[in-house]
């Protein structure tokens, strides 16, 4: 098994893992994935957020690599040596990153259903400045209802594609795609269509921003006064293990199971996401361990650090399986 | 009812069919919007559809790629597309004026088709000075 | 020198069949071609990377989607000669293994489209492509395929998605081409002069043709002159003219049009880096200049630039750098596909704040701004796109910075539009 060390800490790792997928079973140290979905065949590559460096390439060609790579579509190699976060360079690059990821966006957190679970609200607390170095204005589309469920917000997108690999892996016919080019490329359906199929809310799952969100949690609660818990049901179409957001005794919504690295462990269909919100449509399992880093454990009771560490363990075994 | 396309493109689109293996027809997409282009004038939604029958492709791909392309025109043209190219070489050597005196002439900004529907001026970024298509039906 | 410009080639039976494709493959590396589309990577090694050891079709594809500003070498080549770039796809795909191959040619060229057609059934009637050609047991088939205005697809894996009827987004690499490129298959491709380059190299042999040129830099150069000279147009070189000479001989560019002073060259295309006056004559050491891939990258990027695709873009005192820069941005803006940040934001970014500050509206900031930008870009991206946007920026700003702060410092004078920054100017920005 090919071992490869990212900053300092090394792993064996089974041939063919990416060096992200190498630094998740570490487990520090993660580059940053803003479309890279390992679910997601194809995914990656395209925000540049995941860029490290690499200093060596590998035992028998040692030789660093000239630029800066995306640590999700590059594969490991024997005595690979990769810096992430102890490079000065890697950093500067996801600055400038984070800031062009950011100059056409609205920043209307404070509107956005997505806030307080958005991966460029991390992107950029981590990596962010504090004010915009851009004048001008920002690029702007219409909001459009893509299906009478799902709301898509052009101009919170980052144009990560997985939406339309979630169309085009999990759904008989995608009818969305990418329009247009460079800065004005857009998700659309072109013409009036709605994206109708049973497994089309896992765009909202997995789109890592504001961009497409589930019409039927609109404005109904910020995730944050939300408490996650798990459940499953017998399902017809999908394995029915969910997430139940509660607000009191009420489910504001429902949602795939996503683990550390916020993908989902298993797509669900849209039955499950948008007609089930009654606590006796679910067998419950119980609350959903959430990082303490995230404004959604405001309100978790504190679990103590050695049971995060066995989790995290826990976590780290079943990947490597 | 469906559209049809003349005998004669349907015969340039079997033929440019035939330069991609069997199983990869969606390959003769670009050359097949060339023929449908010069014939409809422009790439109107029952156009592209047409196409992704002709092709067995989805609707959507076609969309994806007509709208990449600069050359592909989602939107109505005029019968005479002039592009004049702006780019460095060119402007040194007087595009601007070229651009601003057929503007004048015809009464139109760059992206804007006259009203008798003749003519539509755009900036190519290419490598000739200036441009003419000629789109002769104008369905 | 002339041996692009030939219709005096050799009888293709003296090749296939009599030599092997390896053979053939050596006489290539042996002549030391070097990519003529702007990187320059030596041909016969790039087509030994060609993934053999599988049952896959391999396919040869032409990149003749010339769509650098300034560069128009192939468009030359193929309207003029295109039985010289039919005769290389044979040669070349012979060597390579490839029973199909395919010429991608730009939308923009489909005049061109339709000679290369009636030349390709011209040999297809001859027997020079089909089945078992000239008896030898080699087929080939040769097709046309064009695009539709988009300059990423001269990236060779956008090229590729492109033939594949898709959009022309750049595939992230590894897997490269040689292994998996057209179809999940095996795929070389070349721009149109490397192709065309390998009938006289077979013609004359590869030894005979490394005798051309000056040291790395052998065989003869396509470059496309323009700008404020007195003789645009493409010119056949020997690689290793001086760069003075090749300006003002009677033979090449002719001079400066109306006697005027030279001011700077962009040597080889849009995306390389521009050279003002006082470095383009001379090396960093002091040697003369020459139209070599080594001599115009002498000194890197500090003091150097790029032999790029040839296309040869002379500006005269009268020119303004901050609007030429602008322009180049505004190009690389329109034809950045979108698919990865840095260059989707950052190319409309850059080209928004030139456009500032050359009519009059940006202020100290911005040129540092402009700076951290470009270097963000740089390296960053999927495909070199991103480069060759970031490129142009950084030299017009290291090489004319009194400029820009010109523009910034005296914003009512550069409104103007015909007010043109001369060099005496340079004590009012200090």
């Amino acid at each position: 098994m090919p071992k490869v060390t990212i900053d300092d800490i090394s792993i064996e790792v089974p041939a063919g893992t990416t060096i992200l997928q190498a630094a998740r079973m570490i487990g520090e140290n993660v580059p940053p994935a803003m479309c890279y979905y390992s679910k997601l065949e194809g995914s990656g590559g395209k925000c540049r957020t995941c860029l490290v460096k690499v200093t060596k390439g590998s035992e028998k060609d040692p030789r660093p690599m000239p630029k800066l790579v995306a640590s999700c579509r590059t594969t490991v190699m024997d005595g690979m040596e990769v810096r992430n976060t102890t490079s000065p360079e890697v950093t500067d690059a996801r600055k400038g990153v984070t800031e062009f990821l950011l100059i056409n966006h609205p920043l209307d957190c404070p509107v956005c259903d997505q806030a307080g679970e958005c991966k460029l609200q991390d992107l950029s607390y981590e990596h962010g400045l504090a004010k915009s170095r851009y004048e001008f204005k920002r690029r702007e589309f219409e909001r459009k209802d893509i299906g009478d469920k799902i709301q898509l917000h052009m101009n919170r997108c980052i144009l990560c594609y997985r939406c339309t690999q979630v169309a085009e892996q999990l759904t008989p016919e995608r009818v969305h795609g990418v329009l247009n080019r460079g800065e004005v490329s857009e998700i659309s359906t072109f013409i009036e269509q709605a994206v109708d199929n049973e497994f089309s809310g896992n765009m909202i799952d997995v789109c890592p921003v504001g961009a497409l969100t589930d019409k039927t949690f609109r404005f109904k609660s910020r995730v944050w006064f939300t408490k996650p818990v798990n459940a499953h049901r017998n399902c017809p179409t999908c394995s029915g293990k969910v997430t139940l957001w509660y607000q009191g005794e009420e489910v504001l919504r429902v949602t795939g199971r996503k683990n550390r690295w916020n993908e989902v462990e298993d797509f669900i269909c849209n039955e499950c996401r948008f007609d089930k919100k009654e606590t006796k449509d679910w067998q419950i399992e119980g609350p959903v361990s959430v990082d303490s880093h995230s404004v959604i454990s405001q309100n978790h009771p504190k679990i103590e650090l050695p049971v995060i560490q066995k989790l995290i363990e826990s976590d780290k075994d079943s990947t490597q399986k | 009812m469906s559209l049809i396309f003349s005998q004669d493109s349907m015969a340039e689109i079997d033929r440019l069919i035939t330069h991609y293996p069997p199983n990869r027809k969606k390959s003769a997409l670009l050359p097949v919007l060339h023929v449908v282009q010069k014939e409809c004038g422009w790439l109107s939604v029952p156009v592209m559809d047409k196409v992704a029958e002709i092709l067995s492709i989805k609707p959507i791909e076609v969309y994806e790629v007509a709208t990449f392309y600069s050359m592909y025109h989602t939107e109505q043209v005029g019968k005479y597309v002039i592009e004049v190219c702006h780019t460095g070489p060119c402007m040194i050597c007087g595009a601007d004026k070229i651009i601003s005196y057929i503007s004048d002439k015809l009464g139109i900004k760059v992206g804007e088709t006259t009203k008798d529907g003749l003519f539509t001026l755009k900036n190519c970024g290419v490598s000739w000075s200036l441009w003419i298509r000629t789109y002769v039906s104008d369905r | 020198m002339d041996i692009l410009n030939t219709v005096d080639t050799i009888p293709l039976e003296n090749i296939l069949g009599k030599k092997s494709p390896d053979e053939v493959t050596e006489e290539v590396k042996t002549s030391g071609l070097r990519g003529r589309g702007g990187a320059g990577f030596p041909s016969g090694l790039k087509w030994s990377f060609l993934d053999k050891s599988t049952d896959k079709p391999r396919y040869l594809l032409c990149n003749a989607d010339e769509s650098e500003p300034g560069t128009f070498k192939d468009r030359l080549l193929m309207e003029k000669n295109p039985h010289l770039l039919i005769e290389g796809m044979i040669l070349s795909s012979y060597a390579l293994g490839c029973e199909t191959a395919y010429i991608y040619i730009r939308g923009e060229y489909m005049f061109i489209l339709r000679i290369l057609e009636k030349a390709i059934q011209e040999a297809y009637s001859k027997g020079f492509l089909g089945k078992n050609i000239k008896g030898t047991g080699y087929n080939l088939d040769l097709y046309v395929h064009p695009g539709a205005g988009a300059y990423i697809c001269g990236e060779e894996t956008a090229l590729i998605e492109s033939l594949e009827g898709k959009r022309g987004n750049p595939r992230i690499k590894p897997p490269f081409p040689a292994v998996s490129g057209l179809w999940d298959c095996p795929t070389i491709v070349n721009n149109v002069e490397t192709i065309a380059a390998v009938v006289p190299i077979l013609k004359m042999g590869g030894a005979e043709y490394a005798k051309i040129g000056i040291g790395r830099s052998t065989g003869t150069k396509l470059i496309s002159a323009s700008g404020n000279i007195n003789k645009p147009g493409v010119y056949e070189i020997v690689m290793g003219v001086s760069v003075e000479e090749f300006i003002y001989s009677d033979e090449y560019c002719g001079g400066i049009k109306d006697s005027n002073d030279i001011k700077a060259c962009v040597p080889g295309g849009s995306s390389v880096p521009i050279l003002p006056k006082h470095l383009l004559f001379k090396e960093s050491t002091g040697e003369p200049r020459l139209m070599t891939y080594e001599s115009l990258s002498e000194g890197g990027f500090q003091t150097g630039s790029m032999l790029g695709s040839g296309g040869f873009i002379v500006y005269d005192e009268k020119q303004c750098i901050v609007r030429n820069t602008w322009n180049f941005a505004r190009f690389y803006h329109h034809e950045s596909c979108g698919q990865c940040s840095p260059c989707r934001e950052g190319t409309g970014w850059m080209e928004r704040v030139l456009h500032n500050i050359e009519y009059g509206h940006g202020n100290s900031d911005d040129i540092d701004l402009l700076w951290d930008i470009q270097r963000r870009i740089e390296g960053n991206t999927i495909c070199p796109l991103g480069d060759a946007a970031a490129w142009p920026v950084a030299a017009a700003i290291r090489h004319f910075r009194h400029e820009f702060e010109y523009h910034v410092k005296y914003p009512h004078r550069v409104m103007d539009a015909d007010h043109v920054y001369q060099p005496e100017m340079k004590t009012l920005v200090n």
